[in-house]
Order: C-alpha cells, then sequence, then structure tokens
C-alpha cells in the first residue's frame, strides 16, 4: 500500500502536529533549506528515526537559507564555482561530511543525492556517477552503515516521456545492486496550471515506478500535489505529502539563490478530496449553498474552518494543510491495500464520479475557474486508462 | 462589423453610455472604477449606483462587468466571481459572435450572471438579466459593499 510521507517546507510545525495527532503520514522528509542544522540538533531521536533527509545538492552552487548551516552543502563553504558546475574534487569531500552527518543523526536511511541535470542520458549517468553515487558509495562503505540506501533521481520530462531515456534510466538504477530505493523527484516543465495535465509525463512516471517495483527497489516520490494517487496505482511505496504549494510542485527556481522583491501570499485554498481538487475559499459559500458542500469531506478541520469568517481565512491557517493531509492520507488508504490492477479500477471509477460532480456544480450554478475547476481529471483518466491498456488491466 | 479590440468594446459600452441604458438605474447616480483589484478577479468595469431614498437612506447597487470579444467560457468564469460580491455581474461580448455564445444561455441563467451583446454599429441586446445576487450578504459582498459606500460618500453627494 502506498503511504503518504510529509514533505517538509517553511512551516513544519503543521506537518508535525499532523503526524503526532492525527496518526497522518509514514515519517517525515526534511528540507536543510528550511530547518537548520541547529533545530535539527533539538528534534526527538525517534522523529529523526522516521525521516528521510534530503541533502538538496539540487544546485550545488547555492546555499539557500538555511542550506549554508550544513557544512556539507557543495554551497556552504562559499567555494567560489560557478552555480552550473560542481568540481570533482569537492565530491568524495562533500559525501564523507553528508554520510557522517546522516549515520550521526541515525535517519530512516541514507540518500544520494543528486543535481537536476537535463541531459543526454550518457552525460547523465556519468556525472552522476562520478559525482554522487561512487563518491557517496564510496563513504558509506566506509561508515560501515547498515541503512538502506536511497538515491535521489530528478525527473526531467525527457527522463519520463522519452521511452528510451527512460528504460536506459531503469536499466542504470537496476544495475546499482548497493541502492535500495529511489528518492524521485517529477520536475515536469510545461505546468500551465496547478496540475500535471500531460497523460505522457504521468505515464512515464507511472511506467518507471511500476518497473522499479519489480525491480524490488522501494520508491519514493516526492513534492508530489494530488497526482500521488494516480503513482500509487503503479506501485510507488511512498508519496509525498507538503503544506505550501512548493511542497507540492517541484520548482527549481526555488533552491536559486536569487535577490526577489517580497511576494503576496497565495488566496488559501481547501482541498475537495471527492473533487481531487484545492478550491479557491472564495468558492466555498457558492458550493455549500448549492448543497454540495461535502465534497469537501468531514473532519475536525473542517469543523473549525467552518467557524471562521471569510474575513478571516488567509493561506498561513493550519486548518487547511492539516485537513487535507487527513483526507489525502485517507483517500490513499481507500486505495491501497489491494493489487495495483484493481487501485486502478478504483480510482478511474473515483476519477469519473468527480468529472460528474463537477458537471453537477455547474448545473447548479457554480462556475468554477481553471484552477478550482477539475481541468486536469480527464488527463489523469487517459492516462490512467493508458497504463492500465498497456499491461492488460481492465480500467472500468 | 465586429470591434476591433476588447478595449474599443468596453468604451463603447462605458463611454456611449450604452450600459446605463439598459440597466434600470437611469434615474441613479453613478461612481464609476475600471479594474479593481482586491476582492475576486478584476473586473473590467465596477459601477456603483446610489441615490437617496425618501427617508434619507443611501440606496447602493453595484454591477460588475466582464468584456470580451469571443471566449464567453472564459468570461463567464470571471464574472461568475464577481457576482459573488457585486449586486449584478454581466459579461458584454460582441455581437458578431452572439451564435455562440446563445447556445449556452441556460449556463449563464443557472449562474446568474447578466449577457448583453453589443454590435459595433451601436445595437445592443439583453439576453439574460441577473436577479440580485444571493452572495451579497456574504463576507465578501459586505466588505465590498462597505468599500463602495466609503467611495460614494468620499464624493459628498448627500447631505448630512
Amino acid at each position: 500500500m502506498t503511504k503518504t510521507i510529509h514533505q517538509l517546507g517553511h512551516n513544519s510545525t503543521w506537518n508535525i502536529q499532523a503526524h503526532d495527532e492525527d496518526g497522518v503520514g509514514d515519517g517525515f522528509i526534511i528540507s536543510p533549506m528550511h530547518l537548520g542544522k541547529s533545530k535539527l540538533a533539538d528534534w526527538p531521536v525517534e522523529r529523526r528515526r522516521r525521516s528521510f533527509f534530503d541533502p538538496q545538492f539540487v544546485i550545488p552552487g547555492d546555499a539557500k537559507k538555511n542550506l549554508a548551516s550544513y557544512e556539507f552543502h557543495p554551497g556552504a563553504g562559499g567555494d567560489d564555482f560557478a552555480t552550473q558546475s560542481y568540481p570533482q574534487s569537492a565530491a568524495l569531500p562533500n559525501a564523507s561530511s553528508c554520510v557522517a552527518f546522516q549515520v550521526q543523526n541515525d535517519f530512516r536511511a541514507l540518500v544520494i543525492p543528486s543535481r537536476h541535470l537535463d541531459v543526454p542520458i550518457e552525460d547523465y549517468i556519468r556525472q552522476q556517477h562520478s559525482l554522487f553515487v561512487t563518491p557517496f558509495l564510496t563513504a558509506i562503505k566506509k561508515s560501515k552503515s547498515k541503512k538502506q540506501i536511497f538515491l535521489q533521481v530528478f525527473l526531467t520530462n525527457r527522463m519520463v516521456e522519452e521511452v528510451a531515456y527512460r528504460d536506459s534510466l531503469i536499466t542504470w538504477l537496476s544495475s546499482l545492486e548497493e541502492i535500495d530505493g529511489v528518492y524521485l523527484v517529477p520536475s515536469y516543465k510545461e505546468r500551465s496550471g496547478k496540475h500535471i495535465t500531460s497523460p505522457a509525463y504521468i505515464v512515464g512516471v507511472m511506467e518507471l515506478l511500476y518497473k522499479l517495483k519489480q525491480n524490488q527497489i522501494l520508491t519514493v516520490v516526492g513534492y508530489t500535489n494530488v497526482e500521488g494517487v494516480l503513482y500509487s496505482c503503479a506501485g510507488a511505496d511512498w508519496v509525498g505529502m507538503g503544506s505550501y504549494e512548493n511542497t507540492r510542485i517541484f520548482n527549481i527556481a526555488n533552491f536559486a539563490d536569487a535577490e526577489g522583491g517580497p511576494q503576496q501570499g497565495p488566496r488559501p485554498r481547501i482541498y475537495a478530496p471527492i473533487l481531487f481538487q484545492w478550491i479557491d475559499y472564495r468558492y466555498r459559500e457558492p458550493i455549500v449553498n448549492a448543497n454540495k458542500g461535502w465534497v469537501f469531506a468531514d473532519n475536525r478541520y473542517k469543523v473549525l474552518l467552518w467557524q471562521l469568517p471569510t474575513g478571516k481565512w488567509n493561506f498561513q491557517r493550519s486548518e487547511l494543510y492539516k485537513h487535507y493531509f487527513v483526507e489525502y492520507t485517507r483517500q490513499l488508504q481507500r486505495l491501497g491495500g489491494v493489487d495495483e490492477s484493481t487501485r486502478v479500477k478504483s480510482l478511474y471509477s473515483e476519477l469519473d464520479n468527480a468529472r460528474s460532480e463537477f458537471d453537477r456544480l455547474e448545473s447548479a450554478g457554480v462556475i468554477l475557474d481553471s484552477n478550482s475547476g477539475g481541468g486536469h481529471i480527464p488527463f489523469w483518466m487517459t492516462a490512467l486508462a493508458e497504463f492500465a491498456r498497456a499491461r492488460g488491466w481492465s480500467w472500468r | 462589423m465586429k470591434f476591433e479590440s476588447e478595449e474599443a468594446l468596453k468604451d463603447h459600452f462605458t463611454h456611449e453610455g450604452v450600459l446605463h441604458k439598459i440597466l434600470p438605474f437611469r434615474r441613479w447616480q453613478r461612481w464609476e472604477l475600471t479594474e479593481l483589484q482586491g476582492f475576486f478577479g478584476v473586473p473590467d468595469y465596477v459601477v456603483a449606483y446610489h441615490r437617496q431614498s425618501p427617508d434619507g437612506n443611501v440606496l447602493l447597487r453595484s454591477v460588475a462587468v466582464e468584456f470580451k470579444l469571443s471566449n464567453w467560457r472564459r468570461a463567464l468564469e470571471q464574472a461568475y466571481r464577481y457576482s459573488l460580491f457585486a449586486d449584478y455581474a454581466y459579461v458584454v461580448m460582441d455581437a458578431a459572435y452572439v451564435a455562440r455564445v446563445k447556445r449556452n444561455l441556460s449556463i449563464f441563467k443557472r449562474a446568474n450572471v447578466g449577457l448583453v451583446c453589443a454590435a459595433a454599429e451601436g445595437s445592443a441586446e439583453v439576453f439574460h438579466r441577473p436577479r440580485l445576487s444571493p452572495f451579497r450578504n456574504s463576507d465578501l459582498g459586505e466588505e465590498f459593499r462597505d468599500f463602495l459606500t466609503a467611495r460614494v460618500a468620499e464624493d459628498r453627494v448627500y447631505a448630512a
């Protein structure tokens, strides 16, 4: 069964509270950019043992925010090398330091980081091997740690959509006998809204997940939004579950050390699990007035939110995200516990029902915009059907 | 003849006074605003019609408008947002594309969004008049009404 795991970011307290008080989420993925080394040191041992640590070597030359407090991060020492380069001479020392840190903190597993690269497969494998895989495996062997080892992979569009590239990637990953799992981070370009709407990309990720599972490689899919339900049908072991949108949608720009002015906070949105959609809070009243308030599902956080006057809603209300953590985890639990082919049929049926509910909302006079209106649902149904068809499964 | 641009459509409707001739507020005073931000979406045009009642109260009715040449669906989504805080919301479109939008008139009616089609030659036809918005007493509607009331009062139209 696919489990949710908290993808930590700016307000990790909410994730921790949801984990401890509501029992949702099978641990954490730590973001050192948001949690400095001294604060992490205050964490209880039990919480660290349930956590993956993401070293975030995404852009090696940039140590943004709290990343600079981790001396093993390539950008922390103020080394004067270009953002896009990462000298071989730094690879083993950084790897040794990073592994020592992970071992010392007794994290759930050891994570080998990766750079975000969009290059031909031969170059990709060569660079990852020389800069990360070999140095880190060397350091791990020296540490004598018995922890499981996960390799991070940023999934660009071509890695996933080009069959030859994807097959080469699977071949390479399954050839690494020391690796127990992969920590995948979908990095989908051409996103026009809040969801991935390319069936080719979604099917590509699902194919990757399914084949890795066949090779008995564990999979964590990070920075996922609601599309995690699709990945569960391909056998993902964990899917990330974040609060703010930047923990549910990967954007490399968030790791660049660029100057920027103050940004306006987003409008608060509330998750409607029946619709597989986060909905702008300003549509809440017309939806409720149309006797469709049940689409938001009931838990104690919805009760708290419904008591608030509209003027008190803002994107920093923890109830919005805790409500989502509970409902999203429930969705995956409902889908889980059966084999993937049964899961596909169940999810297809639920997506079809969501599409009908959006139609019924419109018939009731509620006109939702493209960011709240479920435009992604038909694409997800197409992707699910294509994935099922490829393995001779039925989906209706 | 079609409008050359949305701006031309908007100018025709506002500066030529076409909108005010088709709404039932001809004897009311009005306070107008374009590209209003801060509520839900950015209406192309907002007008607050106001007058003093016999008992001295200030009556106020707000109308928010979205102008679009032909993309009726996008216009409807935007205007629906305005209906969540304004008393009335309208879509105004180029009459050259009326056939397509008329086939979907029932959606406008269910959404309580008004529909007007204007021709460059000067005529305008109202296909649907919305009823007073049921959301005017919501938090967003009240906030908007307070905003307009304050702006109208600033004009010092009504003696204390």
